[in-house]
């Protein structure tokens, strides 16, 4: 119990450290926001003055931070120039399209690499597994941009996928149903492209770790009494197997949230990952500080779950965790 | 051509100077500390109130079951670690407690041999180059450190005289067994001229013929150098045959001091006695080994 | 070394020295427009003619025609053909940045223009953009993973060697570090400094901001070499002949991390060199009229240009073809690594 204590606790910090973080960079490079913002003839001077007074930015950053931290507390990010909103809401919104997108994509992800790995592992040094090999090695050498890129142009050329946005033009007539199914064509293509760069990540380690649990001496014995394979696989080797393949969960999210972002503009998915880059073209400072610890909490949180899940399912850590106090 | 290389002094000594502690250790304490930031700290007492003399020529073994701190008085002496309190006296200067700065005078004069020679030396080294380490930091005996060549034929003669071909100089020490290993450290704690050297259980490693070979090779080195041996060992039989003195230690106290024929025939503390009963067994095996004095 | 190993650095080193020597291997200046010839296809090279088989390949112009009011289409002008010319003069442009040279290795003479990748938008020759392109890129990757393992090492070593309190609190931060989306937090840096500025600055900064956003695994890599090296026996025996800490250092514990460090540079460069393209894609890295293959590749962002046009790729297949060779090479050190420590 206290080894999920000391995670939550972790965790905090990591949020903590990310908003000091970013506050320091403002303190860093003081002027470049509002310098930016007088050059642009929209916003008068009066606004960036009123701006000023509102957050306090003529006061100490420790005050600032105070400030921020508390109405953060509140769900009170800020307020966004460009978009001439409070940015909490703004980020909310687009916050759950990236959800579902890196939600389907994790999910999906998981269902292949899993089976894959374990197929491969059992199939070691055969056709299937060189194949495979072959496959993740050159998926991991090739960058995510070049994939989206090329995915895309595919995709255009066919006319098959619909691309561009959540929605089609034409979706008032629809009902619930074609609604639905009008999103999952345009959700195909950015998680097809999130799948196949992670999933080549994935299955190599899960295929590492399923090896080294298949070449255990317990498992050779198990092997040498006539356990019959499936049974081996399932009963014996899966379940410790389990544990490094859960931790990699928390690793995986963080590149899989890179991945969404860079999917989400090249594919014009409508989540966090325009916004945030709009934001940084615009020199919108609120909206940037708000989306960038949205996706640190999105990345801790889902850490934590990952936590979560490797203690419940590793006797090991949970004796640690006990023992260790 | 004059001549900077590290010499012995003058072998002769006379019977007040033979009779003289080179070393005398005074109540030597030393406690370690485990944990960090987030547990809680405990200390261990590895040595407490260790006291005992070793005079020039002489060897002094300190045997003991595991654990019982004789590695941690070799490592004071030699100060790898800072002892929390008591004296080391060589030759009449404390350096127990001395700074790093006082102590460079005394590195060339103390030296020490590791128990397993493979993790003593950089893998990645050659028998010159582990060698020549020593010579090229050592300050105290040298006015100035020697050029090239000479270093070079100090080397060839000091591997000459530990019973390494000189041929062998650029090989590395991957090649090396693990016996010429422990002979290549003995020269390089030799290469310097120290008045001590330290044995930090430096046989336990080999097997029992390598084991006889250096031992012979260390009593030739002493009779030729007059050097001084703190030998350390859980081995009382090697002991037997090489120390003049045996210090026994338990739990980091030392329970029993004497002469080794003392010792071995009439031990007063249990320590004692279990270390000769298990030392009896293998030492007939040994004496059959070693060569006839 | 193996035939495979050889053949890969060579690969590795022909690709950098073409790079490097931009100027020599195209035939143009990257910025020199042709107005009158936006998104024109590749030169075809022929070999034959109505005359036989000619050993020099020679190429026709390309020639606008209407067919219809909408979109142009490009024929070849066969009433003239002009033969390529080996080691001409050209556009002038500097050798390193410092030799004034007009020496190319190819090109035509006369009207003709020879376009090995076609033209983009602006009529300007994508061979040579990708291989002035290819020089920002790759040498922003390279500089950026300098940074990355000098910042790594250094941290690395103070961490490894002070232990106890600093030790404790670097690894902590190594974990913030390495917790964070990069490309979030690269964003997140970019953002907070200013946008426009000039090319050389924009590089430095570029290459700085993602050489310390790396920091943290090579320092977690050296701590972990220093701690395991610093209390060997053998730096023990050196600290018994009065070995000063920073002898220790340079002679025992840092060449222990040259391996390390070279497979975590493989593994890097062509990960930073990403990082740059990404960010000069999105309009945060280098800006026009300087090329980077970051940049070249923006124009994709619009569908028609994606579809019809798919030359403009070439920068992407010239980053995969970067990328896959420094993959390749990263395992070679790995295995070494590998067979080394076991």
């Amino acid at each position: 119990m206290s080894y999920l204590v000391r995670r939550l606790v972790r965790a905090i910090l990591l949020l903590l450290g990310v908003s000091a973080l970013c506050f320091v960079f403002t303190e860093m490079a003081p002027g470049s926001f509002f310098d930016d913002m007088r050059l642009n003839p929209q916003i008068s001077p009066d606004t960036i003055a009123g701006l000023r007074a509102q957050y306090g930015l003529d006061q100490p950053l420790a005050v600032r931070y105070g400030r921020w931290m508390k109405s953060a507390l509140h769900a009170d990010l800020g307020y966004s120039i460009a978009y001439n909103a409070p940015v909490a809401p703004l980020l909310l919104s687009r916050a759950k399209n990236t959800l579902l997108l890196s939600g389907t994509a994790l999910l999906f992800t998981w269902l292949i690499s899993i089976p894959l790995g374990v197929w491969t592992a059992n199939r070691r040094g055969r056709l299937l597994d060189k194949a495979v090999t072959l496959l993740t090695s050159f998926l991991i050498s090739v960058p995510e941009l070049v994939i989206a890129i090329a995915l895309l142009a595919v995709a255009v050329r066919s006319h098959q996928l619909r691309v561009g946005g959540m929605t089609s033009s034409d979706v008032e007539g629809f009902s619930t149903f074609q609604r639905a199914q009008d999103i999952a064509l345009h959700l195909a293509l950015p998680v097809f492209i999130l799948v196949l760069c992670e999933t080549a990540v994935i299955v190599r380690h899960v295929r590492a770790s399923v090896l080294e649990v298949l070449n255990t001496p317990y498992v050779h014995a198990a092997r040498r009494y006539g356990v019959s394979r499936s049974r081996l696989l399932f009963r014996h080797v899966l379940p410790v197997a389990a544990s490094p393949a859960i931790s990699l969960l928390g690793f995986s999210l963080a590149g899989l949230l890179s991945g969404s972002l860079m999917v989400e503009v090249v594919c014009g998915w409508p989540g966090m990952g325009p916004l945030i880059l709009e934001a940084t073209l615009s020199r919108d400072l609120y909206l940037v500080i708000g989306g960038i610890m949205l996706s640190a909490l999105f990345m801790v949180g889902g850490n934590l779950v990952a936590d979560v899940l490797l203690f419940t399912v590793d006797p090991r850590i949970r004796k640690a965790g006990t023992d260790a106090s | 051509m004059e001549s900077n290389l590290p010499t012995y002094s003058t072998p002769n000594l006379s019977k007040a100077e033979t009779s003289y502690p080179l070393l005398r250790v005074i109540n030597l304490s030393k406690q370690y500390v485990r944990g960090g930031l987030w547990r809680k700290r405990v200390s261990i007492s590895a040595a407490a109130a260790v006291s005992f003399d070793i005079a020039r020529g002489q060897t002094l073994a300190v045997v003991g079951p595991s654990g019982s701190g004789k590695s941690t008085v070799a490592r004071c002496i030699t100060r790898l670690e800072r002892p929390d309190s008591g004296h080391i006296f060589f030759e009449d200067s404390d350096i127990a407690q001395a700074d790093s700065t006082y102590l460079l005078s005394y590195r060339s004069s103390i030296q020490i041999v590791f128990q397993d020679p493979v993790t003593s030396m950089n893998p990645r080294f050659s028998a010159r180059e582990v060698l020549e380490e020593p010579l090229l930091l050592a300050r105290s005996a040298l006015s100035s450190r020697p050029g090239r060549t000479n270093r070079l034929d100090l080397i060839r003669s000091q591997m000459a005289e530990v019973g390494l071909s000189p041929d062998w100089t650029d090989r590395s020490i991957l090649h090396f067994s693990g016996g010429q290993l422990q002979r290549l450290a003995l020269a390089r704690a030799l290469i310097v001229r120290p008045k001590l050297l330290v044995l930090d259980e430096a046989l336990s490693g080999l097997d029992l013929s390598t084991q006889a070979q250096i031992a012979n090779l260390l009593l030739d080195l002493q009779a030729a150098h007059t050097l001084t041996y703190l030998l350390v060992s859980h081995d009382l039989a090697l002991v037997a045959r090489l120390a003049d003195v045996i210090a026994v230690m338990s739990d980091g106290r030392t329970v029993e001091v004497g002469a080794t024929h003392q010792i071995t025939s009439r031990p007063a503390h249990a320590v004692t006695q279990n270390l000769l009963a298990a030392a009896t067994a293998s030492a007939a095996r040994f004496a059959a080994l070693a060569r006839p004095s | 070394m193996r035939a495979k190993t050889l053949t890969l650095i060579a690969a590795l080193v022909l690709l950098h020295l073409i790079l490097l020597f931009a100027g020599f291997f195209a035939p143009y200046d990257p910025t020199t427009q042709s107005r009158e010839l936006p998104y024109a296809p590749p030169t075809r090279l022929h070999f034959r003619d109505s005359a036989g088989l000619h050993f020099r390949p020679f190429v026709h112009n390309w020639k606008t025609s209407a067919e219809s009011d909408i979109s142009e289409t490009y024929k070849e002008d066969l009433s003239q053909s002009y033969p390529i010319s080996f080691f001409i003069t050209g556009s002038g442009y500097k050798l390193l940045g410092i030799y004034e040279s007009h020496l190319h290795l190819f090109g035509t003479t006369g009207p003709a223009r020879i376009f090995l990748f076609g033209t983009d938008g602006y009529g300007r020759d994508e061979f040579s953009r990708v291989l002035f392109g290819g020089q920002i890129s790759v040498a922003a990757g390279i500089t950026a993973t300098l940074i990355a393992l000098f910042a790594g090492s250094v941290l690395g070593i103070i961490a490894g060697y002070y232990g106890g309190l600093v030790d404790e609190s670097l690894m902590a931060v190594t974990e913030l570090f390495l917790s964070l989306p990069w490309l979030y937090f690269l964003l997140g840096v970019r953002a907070f400094l200013p946008l426009h500025l000039s090319t050389l600055r924009t590089f430095f900064l570029l290459t700085g901001v993602i050489g310390l956003i790396g920091w943290a695994r090579p320092a977690r890599l050296v701590r972990g070499i220093v701690l395991s090296s610093r209390n060997r026996n053998y730096v023990l025996a050196a600290r018994a002949f009065g070995a000063s800490d920073l002898y220790i250092l340079r002679r025992h514990i840092l060449p222990a991390t040259f391996s390390v460090l070279l497979t975590q540079a493989s593994l890097l460069v062509p990960r930073y060199i990403a990082a740059e393209v990404t960010l000069s894609f999105f309009g945060l890295g280098v800006n026009e009229p300087v090329a980077s293959w970051g940049n070249m590749l923006t124009t994709l962002q619009q569908y028609s240009v994606l579809t019809s046009y798919a030359w403009l790729l070439t920068p992407a297949a010239a980053l995969v073809v970067t990328s896959v060779l420094y993959s390749a090479l990263a395992d070679v050190f790995h295995s070494q690594l590998e067979s080394l420590t076991t």
